[in-house]
């Protein structure tokens, strides 16, 4: 399991959300987390492409320059716990099994013993051996892909899910498509990979604030951005209530927008997938693979009833009917079970995500749940609430609300760890 | 934790089994009154019926601070008992569960329940108590042995105007004779709140059984057959329309037994569970009959119970 929390903005001459397909390649594939650089050096050459391979683990790596060259020079390798590797050569790009990077050479050439240091922490998800595999990711001045298979709960699965980019300036739109696959075919485009199921999350080339939850079956997220309003999406298998042989494949789809439309993130039709299709039948774009392998839409308990949209006793229905509140301070969680609108079945449970009450709370409100001690959040950041929750043993669930809505029902509450 | 069976001859007999498992387990009988905390319950055996009451006290023989309505199990005239009967008793501590389940004419099932909710917040006693039939249900008129159940996938549960409630909070938001009930405070009011009959939620009552149609309503599943333990829950109504879960029961759970025979053993996951019909198991009216009918039987509609026992 793992999970990020930040913000993004324009850097290295690229666009915010750009930079954060970015981040989704490292953190689903396991990459290592990258600390400050640090070190003392009288070259004024810099270090640049630092990363840290899935295969890296918690260490520190030092690169001192063991022979100086005019707009050169050699820099050994060494990481505190993998020990000595080949050396690095100015202004050649250097990898190794653990990392790979480039130093560029400065106006001042390297001297020996000019050094960098790099903490490398291990992927969350690596340490976990459900790092996802990276099958295509491709940059440049275009559209930017990225496409990745997931090990599954079990390690054993072959779960495709891609993210892609697609921005219109004079739209002022600057959006992901949402695409989930049951395979993966190298000469095929984005769009044309097998079975492809894509949908649209509306996203921006300013600064996003992300909530990301991903484990080895699917990847959950919410983007904060604009005005603000939240993006969400979901793209991977739930927990489907039948056995693997007899619901092998049960990919969500979920997202703000049925197709890659050019839709900015101020457009105010947009729905959060959670509610399911009876809340809003126009525009609700959560799609369900079906053992038929056919994407389906659901109905969503406990949003609504499988055959209407509003009842008294829907427990997360309309507020003016009946909606769930919590008990004094203590709200009460409620899985997402998605049921066909086709025939009499439940498919399943949506991974990490829960339907929350939005009665006196608020979005980025940080939920505890067990633990040794209840944290007092005062003065926390979100990502500091969540890291001082699983610090103590609890469960903790960022509360998100859908798009600029804010009524009781409008919230999930969306788990990390 | 513990499952006993056996059989009686008589609601005397069974109410004396049932004390003594319950005392066995863990809880006191004094008084004629059987506690543990403050769950107080104090049976009534009669020819044609055993009483439960239940209470957050007692003074003497008498229970304190207990609802005016009791529960019960009962021989309805119309389908009389023969007895002996078999009973199935599953405790269960921390929180305390107590769920009695009577099998008598081969096929019939009625139960008695008792325990404390453990959902935070909700403050109150946590007391809740359940039966087959509200106490003072007519069981001598010919409706007394009927059970009256909607079913769609926007409404679900009993409907007892002069049938069984059925109890364990299954009541679908119509009749006289509930049969659940629930001690706590929220909103500021301590009472004993009971499933309400009114159509939009009214607060100090608790919510009908519709909040779980569409999922009991879409069981099993047609693509694999497979089921879905649903919670058993008291959902009391708030100011509002709001509701709040107040009880949910660790140890019980609803479902469709379209696949399973009254009586089976299940298992999810490492938990085994034991499945018994809200009365009658009847696979060919699944759904059950609505009022003004009413049927000897309550369709495909069941609970489990976790099972202890070898």
């Amino acid at each position: 399991m793992a999970y990020k929390i930040g913000t993004i903005t324009n850097a290295n001459g690229q666009t915010a959300y750009k930079n954060l397909l970015y981040l989704i390649r490292l953190l689903c594939g396991g990459f290592g987390d990258i600390g400050t650089v640090g070190g003392s050096r009288v070259g004024t050459g810099a270090l640049n492409n630092f990363e840290a391979s899935p295969l890296s683990v918690t260490e520190t790596w030092t690169l001192t320059c063991t022979a100086a060259a005019v707009d050169g020079g050699t820099f050994s390798v060494t990481g505190s716990v993998s020990g000595a590797q080949a050396s690095a050569t100015v202004g050649t790009p250097y990898s190794n099994t653990f990392v790979s990077f480039t130093i560029s050479d400065g106006a001042t050439d390297f001297q020996v013993g000019d050094s960098f240091t790099v903490p490398v922490t291990q992927g969350q998800l690596a340490a976990d051996g459900a790092e996802w595999e990276i099958m295509r990711y491709t940059t440049g001045s275009g559209d930017h892909e990225l496409i990745m298979k997931a090990p599954g709960l079990s390690g054993t699965e072959e779960i495709f899910i891609g993210l892609k980019t697609y921005e219109s300036i004079p739209g002022d739109y600057y959006n992901y498509k949402i695409g989930t696959f049951s395979g993966y075919v190298a000469q095929n485009p984005f769009e044309t990979q097998p079975n492809a199921k894509i949908q649209g999350c509306p996203a921006h080339n300013n600064a996003i604030t992300y909530f990301i939850s991903v484990n080895g079956q699917r990847i959950a997220a919410c983007l904060k951005v604009g005005t603000p309003v939240y993006e969400h999406f979901y793209a991977g298998k739930i927990l489907p209530y039948a056995k693997p042989g007899e619901y092998p494949y049960p990919m969500l789809n979920a997202a703000m927008l049925r197709t890659a439309a050019a839709t900015r993130f101020s457009d105010t039709n947009q729905q959060f997938p959670y509610h399911g299709y009876r809340v809003n039948e126009s525009y609700n774009a959560l799609m369900l693979r079906d053992p038929g392998a056919v994407y389906q839409y659901c109905w969503a308990h406990p949003f609504s009833f499988r055959g209407a949209s509003n009842s008294s006793w829907i427990l997360h229905g309309s507020p003016s009917q009946s909606v769930m509140v919590p008990a004094g301070t203590d709200y009460q969680l409620e899985p997402i079970i998605l049921g066909s609108m086709s025939i009499l079945s439940l498919w399943g449970e949506i991974d990490g995500i829960y339907a929350i009450s939005g009665f006196n709370n608020g979005v980025e409100n940080v939920l505890q749940i067990g633990g040794s001690s209840t944290i007092d959040q005062t003065g926390m950041t979100v990502l500091e609430a969540v890291e001082a929750i699983l610090g103590v043993g609890g469960r903790a669930f960022v509360v998100l609300q859908n798009l600029n809505r804010t009524t009781w029902r409008d919230y999930i509450a969306m788990e990390m760890n | 934790m513990a499952h006993v069976s056996g059989t009686a001859n008589s609601f005397a007999d069974l109410k004396t089994s049932f004390e003594n498992a319950c005392v066995a387990n863990g809880w006191t009988l004094a008084d004629g009154i059987l506690y543990k905390g403050n769950v107080h319950i104090k049976f009534t055996a009669a020819t044609g019926y055993l009483r439960m009451d239940c209470g957050t006290g007692k003074s003497g023989a008498s229970l304190t601070g207990g609802h005016t309505y009791g529960v019960m199990m009962h021989n309805p005239t119309f389908n009389p008992i023969t007895f002996p009967v078999n009973y199935e008793a599953h405790i269960f501590a921390d929180p305390d569960e107590v769920y009695l389940m009577m099998n008598y004419n081969t096929e019939y099932y009625q139960h008695l329940n008792f325990g404390q909710s453990d959902v935070p917040g909700i403050t109150g006693s946590g007391i809740w108590f359940t039966g087959h039939a509200r106490h003072d249900m007519g069981y001598t008129s010919s409706g007394g042995a009927l059970i009256y159940i909607g079913a769609a996938d926007t409404y679900l549960g009993t409907a007892c105007y002069n049938g069984s409630d059925v109890g364990l909070f299954v009541n679908g938001n119509a009749g006289s004779f509930q049969s659940s009930f629930l001690h706590c405070t929220l909103d500021g009011v301590t009472s004993w709140r009971t499933q309400q009959t009114n159509s939009t939620p009214t607060a100090g009552m608790l919510a009908p059984l519709n909040w779980a149609a569409s999922l009991l309503y879409s069981i099993p599943n047609d693509f694999n057959g497979g089921n879905l333990l649903v919670p058993v829950r008291a959902i009391a109504c708030r100011n509002n329309n709001g509701l709040t879960i107040a009880a949910q029961m660790k140890n019980a759970r609803l479902l469709r037994l379209d696949n399973l025979n009254s009586g089976d053993i299940i298992t999810f996951g490492t938990d085994e569970w034991k499945v018994y019909p809200w009365h009658r198991r009847n696979a060919t009216q699944r759904d059950g009959v609505n009022w003004s009918n009413g049927a000897t039987h309550s369709g495909t509609f069941g609970f489990a119970f976790r099972y202890t026992g070898v």
